[in-house]
């Protein structure tokens, strides 16, 4: 579609596929590099742009040096679609006494103290970029977002959602965003995109309970608990939050909503388009993940499963931008061993299993291999052919990764990529995929 | 996403049906909704079909975004879907799409 058909300023900015795809294929460390400081250049450069297209409404703030530690800003669109809208509450300024400002602002404190205080992270960048959030966006919009640049957030309809600030688990999730695009990159799309959206659920819920001092068995592990509308308060439905991370599938039934369509196993993944390939409703497999290795570990939910869930997400040359889940789990069963045992990478193996979830490089042969790979067969052959003992025992994906680095092309889409990666079987002709994509598929 | 095929613009039957598919959010909710396409203004189908007839949409910025999966179903017993993220949604289909 042409430019001039759009809304906003943030649309007609081309992402520099070409350089993600090097990122994220390159061998050789030092192209790698090359590509991933290139990357992080252009989103600097991007930043600038957006920057400039919007008149700044604080312009004395860009002459000043770095502004050093928490620096917040929140604006109100005033039911507007304007963004970031008239500046209400900087940083320094008292409580204004409206809710949704003083939400925003309290909240998004309350991120910044824990990812410095628990990770030391200075802010969403590590260099104290200032925290943007913009209330009041639109007219009853159900919704609250990361545009790429600040936090943006709905008053909610009022009967079915309120307004989205009321939940400090959706203000860490919405900042975690921020985190994400600084360090991982993680694509917005099947299964990378339903990691990013799994490390902004599990810092969302991190933030709420160091903020209430709440160990992991007493936590309810639910996302957007409190801004549920009255509507949804009351029979015929049933609705607790948004999301569960300990029970994926089960935060909502109710005429309004429908049922959460949230997988807990990977035999229940979501295969349609819709959501961006499922970002929202496949999270619920490495979510729960989280929980069961954070109940195993026990206590303070921050401290360990926290601590290799940060490092594996965010530390450079780890996570690549196109993970799969199998390669979030080699990712965190590796951590775990180096911040602590083999005991602990033991438990996270555990949880990853218990979602039918292999790490990648599981499928690698062992010195003594019964099961010869047969990388070479063709691609679309049956799973039994390419599935190795292990796998098949576990019911598990088959070994694809190596298939995924050694393939060719596919770059210029980031759709098709990560989704074969865990793949049980080929993929469904596109008539059946479009009709898919109308409904999340719920066969458990 | 539009369709690969492209109709051509001289053989176009009229729209029969038009359903909308409004996904994500932070919430990640699924909202479908039919459109009486007798209602539609001549801006509004003109934006639908510049919509359909353009290129598939690259990745966009940020999280949490609504995404609008538009079903049009013409009087010949074609169809065609388009995904129009929130952010791209034309001026003249706001208040459709929301």
């Amino acid at each position: 579609m042409s430019s001039a058909a759009c809304r906003c300023g943030l649309c007609c900015i081309t992402p520099p596929l070409m350089l993600e795809t090097i990122a994220q294929r390159a061998k050789r460390p030092s192209l790698k590099r090359w590509a991933e400081d290139t990357l992080a250049v252009t989103r600097s450069l991007r930043e600038a742009r957006l920057s400039a297209s919007a008149p700044d409404p604080e312009p004395e703030l860009a002459a000043r040096p770095k502004p050093e530690g928490k620096q917040r800003a929140v604006y109100s669109a005033r039911q507007g679609q304007s963004l970031p809208g008239s500046l209400i509450r900087p940083e320094g300024a008292p409580p204004t006494g409206d809710p949704a400002v003083d939400e925003a602002f309290d909240g998004s404190g309350a991120t910044y103290d824990f990812l410095k205080t628990v990770f030391g992270r200075a802010g969403l960048d590590g260099a104290n970029l200032r925290i943007v959030s913009t209330v009041h966006y639109g007219r009853g919009y159900d919704n609250a977002f990361w545009n790429g640049k600040q936090m943006v957030y709905g008053d909610g309809d009022g009967e079915v959602f309120l307004r989205f600030t009321r939940s400090l688990d959706v203000i860490g999730h919405e900042l975690a965003h921020g985190v994400t695009e600084f360090t991982s990159g993680l694509v917005y799309w099947e299964q990378p995109g339903a990691l990013n959206e799994h490390f902004s659920d599990v810092i969302g819920v991190l933030v709420k309970q160091w903020q209430l001092g709440q160990k992991a068995e007493d936590a309810d592990w639910l996302i957007g608990a409190e801004l549920l509308g009255p509507e949804l308060r009351n029979p015929p439905g049933h609705a607790v939050a948004l999301r569960s991370m300990k029970a994926p599938g089960t935060a909502y039934d109710d005429p309004l909503l429908g049922k959460d369509p949230q997988p807990a196993h990977m035999k229940d993944l979501y295969r349609g388009l819709a959501d961006q390939g499922g970002v929202h409703i496949n999270s619920g497999i490495p979510n729960l993940v989280f929980y069961r290795v954070a109940i195993g570990f026990g206590g303070y939910a921050w401290e360990k499963a926290g601590r290799i869930w940060w490092r594996a997400f965010t530390e450079p040359g780890r996570m690549s931008a196109r993970a799969s889940f199998r390669e979030a789990a080699k990712e965190t069963i590796e951590v775990a061993r180096l911040l602590y045992d083999a005991q602990a990478a033991a438990l996270v193996a555990e949880a990853w299993d218990s979602v039918g979830v292999v790490p990648t490089g599981v499928r690698k042969p062992t010195p003594k291999p019964a099961a010869p790979k047969k990388t070479a067969a063709p691609k679309k052959t049956a799973p039994k052919a390419t599935t190795t003992k292990r796998a098949a025992a576990k019911a598990a994906p088959k070994p694809a990764a190596a298939k995924r680095k050694a393939s060719p092309k596919g770059g210029s889409k980031p759709a098709a990529k990560p989704a074969r990666t865990q793949g049980t079987r080929p993929r469904a002709g596109a008539s059946a995929l479009a009709a898919r994509s109308l409904r999340p598929t719920r066969r458990g | 996403m539009a369709e690969r095929r492209p109709r051509s613009g001289a053989s176009q039957a009229p729209l029969a049906a038009l359903s909308i598919l409004r996904s994500g959010g932070v919430a990640g909710l699924m909202r479908r909704r039919t459109i009486d396409v007798a209602s539609l203004t001549e801006a509004q189908r003109q934006a639908l079909e510049a919509l359909a007839a353009s290129p598939a949409a690259g990745p966009s910025p940020g999280a949490d975004r609504f995404s609008f999966t538009l079903t049009l179903a013409y009087a010949d017993g074609t169809t065609r879907e388009i995904t129009v993220p929130e952010e791209r949604v034309p001026d003249a289909l706001a208040d459709l799409l929301r």
